[in-house]
């Protein structure tokens, strides 16, 4: 069994062969072939489609790439970050959603940088450009749905906030606010994004 | 004797009536839609201005109910209240407070933003709230103009268009991994 | 206190105490309470009353240029500008009216006001242009030759 399983590992390391081998292992009722990776394997960009294929008693899942059309080309292609390809940094706020619903899962939550190729910062920044969009009820709402007939016993009231900083709930209220001239202020918006291109003369105020 | 005063003084009258404002607070922090009412509720919008004479316009503000925060302020913002008696310091969040009265905290923000004087319940006399937007008809029929939103609204992603989302260029593509050269490594272990 | 003849009824007119306190009640009359009648109030409320209007003299032109400018403001904003923007451009055009002088045609003179905003909003257009420096600025404009500043 210890050889059988040696051989199996060996088998498994060559993927090339893989497909072959998917006849071998007949104590399995369902098998399912995934390709994998190899250590000499090239990165492109591109987009695949997972495709699954029965074939009796084996699944073939695939990920095939798909041909999508060339839209316009970013001004600075050889920068890393998409952001700074495209010469956005500090130029988007929680209000773009057009920019920040392609970082996301659908699901809602961020996708990882390995596959964005974002740089750390930028992904920090728009991790919390998306916080504040789905506070603020700009992005759909990925909340589970509640079984059928289920009435909440206190409904949550829905309110209207933009800027949030901290999570709904997360915060305590500022009983002593403190004096005039120590006050404890409240946070609005984050100070990572204190660097954004503003057009005007005000200055920025993110404790009030 | 009113008919000689229309033919002579029209325009004296017309400077000197009140005309009635319309303010919707759907998705407005309150606090900008205050500092909007106050200078219209003292009147210091028109050039004929003078503390004492009295010259404030009507204000109404409807979709009080539906105001926003920016920050954590509905959690945060604490508004106090005493009423004199031991023992009646009464502190509520924002949002306690809104829940309780939908009209409340716009018509605290603009009786802060009044000057301090005998005139500030005259003013206040002459804010209208409304949590909805719906009026009743006198009210309605008095409306001469609608201010502009102090805000902004954001769209939401559900509000733009598939033309929208498409014509935006896709920022990224994520790797893709081809074994183009595997058969080349495959002859190399062999 | 004899009384002889008229004349010299005339003469005598009482004590002069009587009079120092009604010099001093006189500017009191219009107060509220025993300050109004009774004189060792009334002099304490009148002292005080002729130190605040000594004061108040210089705050009242503070007050009435505060007053101006809020006006001026108002009228500024009905024609969507605002009230720094009108002044300066205004002291940039060698428009040398003072801020009385056009609250009150903001008042009683709509039109002349409205001739002064726009001859602000061109002037701030003009500078516009100049900084972003595509525009070229017009010649032969009167009042950039007399530069106050």
């Amino acid at each position: 069994m210890a050889a059988r399983s040696m051989l199996k590992s060996v088998w498994t390391s060559l993927p090339s062969l893989k497909l072959s081998t998917g006849g071998i292992n007949v104590g399995l009722l369902h098998k399912v072939n995934v390709p994998q990776l190899s250590a000499c394997t090239i990165q492109n960009r591109g987009i695949r489609q997972v495709v699954e294929k029965q074939d009796g008693k084996t699944t073939t899942v695939e990920g095939k790439i798909l041909d999508v059309p060339v839209g316009p080309q970013p001004p600075n292609p050889t920068a890393k970050c998409p952001i700074y390809r495209w010469n956005l940094q500090h130029k988007y706020n929680y209000t773009d959603v057009l920019l920040l619903s392609q970082f996301i899962r659908s699901d809602g939550g961020m996708l990882p940088r390995r596959i964005t190729g974002l740089c750390p910062e930028e992904h920090h920044k728009i991790a919390i450009c998306v916080q504040m969009a789905h506070r603020a009820g700009l992005l759909p709402d990925h909340k589970p749905k509640l079984p059928d007939g289920h009435v909440p016993k206190r409904p949550k009231p829905k309110l209207n906030m933009y800027l949030t900083r901290w999570s709904i709930d997360s915060v305590q209220p500022i009983y002593k606010s403190g004096l005039k001239w120590c006050k404890k202020r409240m946070a609005v918006g984050h100070p990572a994004l204190k660097n954004n291109v503003r057009y005007g003369v005000k200055p920025l105020y993110i404790k009030h | 004797m009113s008919f000689p005063f229309l033919i002579f003084f029209p325009q004296q009258w017309a400077t000197f009536a009140r005309s009635w404002f319309l303010v919707d607070a759907r998705m407005q922090p309150p606090g900008k839609i205050a500092s909007m009412c106050s200078v219209r509720l003292q009147g210091k919008h028109k050039p004929i201005y003078h503390a004492l004479s009295d010259c404030g316009d009507h204000v109404v503000v409807i979709n009080s109910k539906h105001i926003a925060f920016s920050g954590n302020k509905w959690e945060q913002k604490v508004y106090s209240s005493h009423t004199g008696y031991p023992g009646s310091f009464k502190q509520v969040t924002a949002a306690q407070l809104h829940l309780k009265d939908p009209k409340a905290i716009v018509k605290l923000s603009v009786y802060g933003m009044l000057p301090r004087n005998l005139h500030r319940r005259t003013m206040m006399q002459r804010l209208h709230i409304f949590p909805e937007d719906e009026l009743p008809d006198d009210i309605r029929a008095n409306l001469t103009e609608e201010l502009l939103q102090p805000r902004q609204i954001p769209r939401k992603l559900s509000e733009y268009t598939q033309e929208e989302i498409d014509a935006f260029p896709s920022l990224w593509t994520p790797y893709v991994y081809t074994q183009t050269f595997f058969s080349f490594f495959f002859f190399l272990v062999l | 206190m004899v009384f002889l003849t008229l004349s010299c009824w005339i003469r005598s007119r009482g004590p002069d105490r009587y009079w120092k306190v009604q010099e001093v009640l006189k500017h009191a009359r219009h107060f509220r309470g025993r300050k109004n009648r009774c004189y060792s109030l009334a002099v304490r409320a009148v002292r005080r009353a002729f130190v605040y209007a000594t004061k108040a003299r210089k705050l009242k032109k503070r007050s009435m240029r505060t007053l101006w400018i809020s006006r001026i403001a108002a009228a500024t904003r009905e024609h969507s500008m605002k009230y720094p923007a009108l002044m300066h451009n205004l002291t940039k055009t060698s428009v040398q009216l003072n801020r009385r002088v056009i609250s009150d045609l903001a008042v009683t003179e709509p039109q002349t006001f409205l001739s002064l905003a726009k001859l602000a909003r061109a002037r701030q257009q003009e500078g516009f242009r100049a900084a972003l420096g595509d525009g070229s600025e017009p010649t032969g404009v009167l009042s950039r030759i007399v530069m106050l500043q």
